[in-house]
């Protein structure tokens, strides 16, 4: 039990950023349940819940596996009695109490409209399931990112295979069917063998996210061979992308968000066309982290730059600024496309107008970008504030209008997103004009 | 193999990569003692500490740790060791409190007061997150978080090598008190000979992977002649020639560092030590 209090700690409050995340969470889940806050959804407070719910767990859900393999990874944790299996309880654990949370917020968010419309035992049952899939899927699936792409893709293709074979094979029902026992079961599958691996595996290694350097691998002939020298402004580009370029980034996007597109098409076409354009979007624009955490990890980089490079702290920023550009142009282009994608075969089309619907769709980009730069050597409440905006600004921009399927284009949220792009780029420079080597994080 | 012992191995061997890393190491400790480890960079030092502690499975020969076999160490045997590795493996985003308060979850009992006791002399910034803070004061953590549950076997690898000279001095001095309680028994590697000078009371000599040498200190010390000339010039001045060929003449041949050479040590006329190696 004390090794769970302490994972919730990690968790929950172990950053400042996590810190303000869980009480800005708490305090917009209190105040939508308190003022009764329907937004956009007459009758139920649930986009306010969910809002609040996912501020609280979205640090503990995408970043709870790397957390996991981080802690497990000290060689002198095998010689704390059980200590992996204490770990591995109080993770599961974690889970469960969210998975939980969530099922009493989304009963209280329905306690405002009529008894008949709120949701029944079976309904509560099958968010359940869902819930637990997804927080299962979310965690052992980034404890493996964490560390292997390859091995995370074959376990993603596993995971969907039961529904891709229900639907393969027509059967009745196959979304309920999915989302109850075949999903239940799937996670407990997943969480046993995961469990055993997890175990029994002799040393489980720290988290590998860094792409390999020029240099990496001296036994690698192809690393070996000679390659054509490099200007000083190329060598600084590979060192800041981690030996990426920016096309390179914009085509790993693009085929991500083909395939999260196929996924969703194949499990969700059930589900109706509003709700699947809002779902295929809401994935699209999830697109945003990957500029946000490309910039911040530009940032971090920087400090090595700063003797070799020869500029002065703001010509540096205008520079990283550049690449920053670059990187978002590449990942704009690709969502893009994809979004073409979601826009043409679909009958009826999204009732947003396209003038309104592509700004809203890369304009996070962009604050991404500047919120990631940003973060050259400093992280505090001012970013855990400007993040939420940012993550309101899509949901309330972008997923809810469509899934609703309103004509009406919240232009103001628009708005608010370019003022917030603004606003993050004056704070860029002026942490940037006092820019602290010593404390920039060493990359 | 004989379960009176702390830490056995018999004919060790460990291949790596193509290249055999350790060979036929034989040793042993018993309870008590402090065995300071000794050998150059890639000896094995710290694949010998793996090997110990199970980290990683033998070629060749065994490993047993409190009697048991190293690579299936019991829950009960493991609690009774702490372990500092050379390079620190904390996660730089949490704070040096919170590594330790989650340390302290995994054990029945936790000696909060020595921890407290030992970050306050070693002035080790707890409420700090472990990413900004130095590799001396991040090595200070690592070696707390070792001993809060007053473990009877230490394994440390180079935990002074990050330390400056004064710090080092008041760390050693708290391990020598530590090695003080009954039946504790310390295992360190360390490149500072007076280190191990200081607080050791064993030695083990690693040399390309093999055990040059073994035994007591004082043993050791006795075995190692240290010539004191005077030399009015160079180094190696006709007499300090001289005084080398008749070393290795001599009675006591081997320094004890290297194990194989013979250490002079000469005083020059402005009264500076030099040294030299055969």
């Amino acid at each position: 039990m004390k090794t769970f209090w302490q994972l919730l700690r990690v968790g929950f409050w172990m950053l400042p950023l996590q810190r303000a995340l869980t009480v800005i969470g708490l305090t917009v889940l209190v105040g939508g349940q308190l003022f009764r806050l329907p937004f956009n959804m007459p009758g139920s407070t649930l986009p306010i819940t969910f809002f609040g719910v996912m501020l609280v767990i979205i640090v503990p859900l995408l970043a709870g596996g790397a957390f996991l393999r981080m802690l497990c990874a000290s060689r002198a944790l095998l010689l704390r009695p059980h200590a992996r299996g204490r770990l591995l309880a109080g993770a599961f654990g974690i889970l469960m109490l969210a998975t939980l949370c969530w099922m009493f917020c989304y009963w209280l968010a329905f306690q405002a409209v009529p008894p008949k419309l709120r949701p029944d035992a079976e309904a509560l049952l099958l968010m359940f399931s869902l819930t637990l899939n997804f927080g299962t899927m979310c965690a052992v699936v980034l404890f493996i990112a964490s560390r292997s792409p390859l091995w995370t893709l074959v376990i993603l293709i596993l995971w969907q295979a039961p529904g891709l074979l229900l639907h393969a094979f027509g059967v009745e029902d196959a979304a309920r069917l999915l989302g109850g026992p075949v999903g239940v079961l799937m996670s407990a599958a997943v969480g046993a063998v995961f469990a055993v691996w997890f175990l029994r595996a002799r040393r489980i290694h720290a988290g590998a996210w860094r792409r390999r350097d020029v240099t990496g691998d001296a036994a690698d002939p192809a690393v070996n061979a000679p390659q054509a020298p490099a200007t000083r402004e190329q060598a600084m580009t590979r060192w800041v992308l981690a030996n990426g370029t920016s096309p390179g980034i914009g085509l790993q996007v693009l085929v991500a968000g083909l395939v999260l597109l196929l996924i969703q098409w194949v499990l969700g076409r059930q589900a109706g066309v509003m709700a699947l354009q809002s779902m295929m979007i809401g994935v699209l624009s999830a697109a945003t982290l990957i500029t946000g955490a490309v910039s911040s990890s530009m940032a971090r980089r920087s400090r090595a730059l700063w003797l070799p490079a020869g500029r002065t702290r703001l010509e540096l920023h205008a520079w990283m600024e550049r690449q920053m550009l670059r990187v978002a142009v590449a990942v704009g282009i690709a969502v893009a496309a994809c979004a073409l994608l979601v826009w043409v075969p679909f009958s009826p089309r999204p009732a947003l107008p396209l003038a309104y619907l592509v700004p809203a769709l890369l304009v996070p980009g962009l604050c991404a970008g500047w919120l990631g730069l940003m973060q050259q050597h400093h992280r505090g409440f001012f970013d855990a504030l400007a993040g939420t905006g940012l993550a309101a600004g899509i949901f309330y921009g972008l997923v809810q209008p469509l899934y609703v399927g309103t004509a009406e284009a919240p232009w103001m949220v628009l708005a608010a997103e370019i003022a917030l792009a603004v606003l993050l780029r004056e704070v860029a420079y002026v942490r940037w004009r006092g820019a602290d080597w010593r404390r920039a994080q060493q990359a | 193999m004989n379960d009176d012992y702390v830490v056995e191995t018999r004919h060790l061997a460990k291949d790596a990569g193509g290249r055999q890393i350790l060979k036929d190491v034989s040793l042993r400790a018993t309870p008590g003692t402090v065995v300071g480890l000794l050998g150059k960079n890639g000896a094995g030092k710290s694949t010998l500490f793996d090997v110990l502690l199970g980290f990683a499975t033998p070629t060749a020969g065994e490993a047993r740790v409190f009697g048991e076999a190293s690579s299936r160490l019991s829950a009960g045997c493991k609690a009774r060791i702490g372990f500092v590795a050379q390079q620190d493996e904390l996660m730089s985003l949490m704070t040096g409190e919170q590594h330790l308060a989650l340390a302290a979850s995994f054990h029945r009992q936790w000696d909060h007061a020595l921890i407290q006791r030992l970050a306050r002399e070693w002035e080790v910034p707890l409420n700090r997150r472990v990413g900004v803070l130095s590799g001396g004061e991040r090595q200070k953590i690592a070696t707390l978080l070792a001993l809060g549950h007053r473990p009877d076997l230490l394994v440390m690898d180079e935990p002074a090598s990050g330390l400056d000279p004064v710090a080092r001095r008041a760390f050693m001095l708290t391990l020598l008190e530590i090695a003080a309680e009954t039946g504790r028994t310390i295992l360190f590697s360390s490149h500072i000979v007076s280190d191990i000078e200081r607080i050791a009371s064993h030695v083990w000599i690693l040399r390309e992977g093999g055990i040059a040498w073994q035994g007591e200190l004082d043993q050791l010390k006795e075995s190692t002649v240290r010539l004191v000339l005077r030399a009015e010039h160079e180094i190696l001045s006709p007499r300090l020639s001289r005084a080398r060929s008749t070393a290795r003449c001599g009675a006591a041949r081997r320094c004890w560092w290297c194990a194989t050479g013979i250490l002079i040590a000469c005083r020059r006329s402005n009264g500076s030590r030099a040294h030299a190696w055969k």
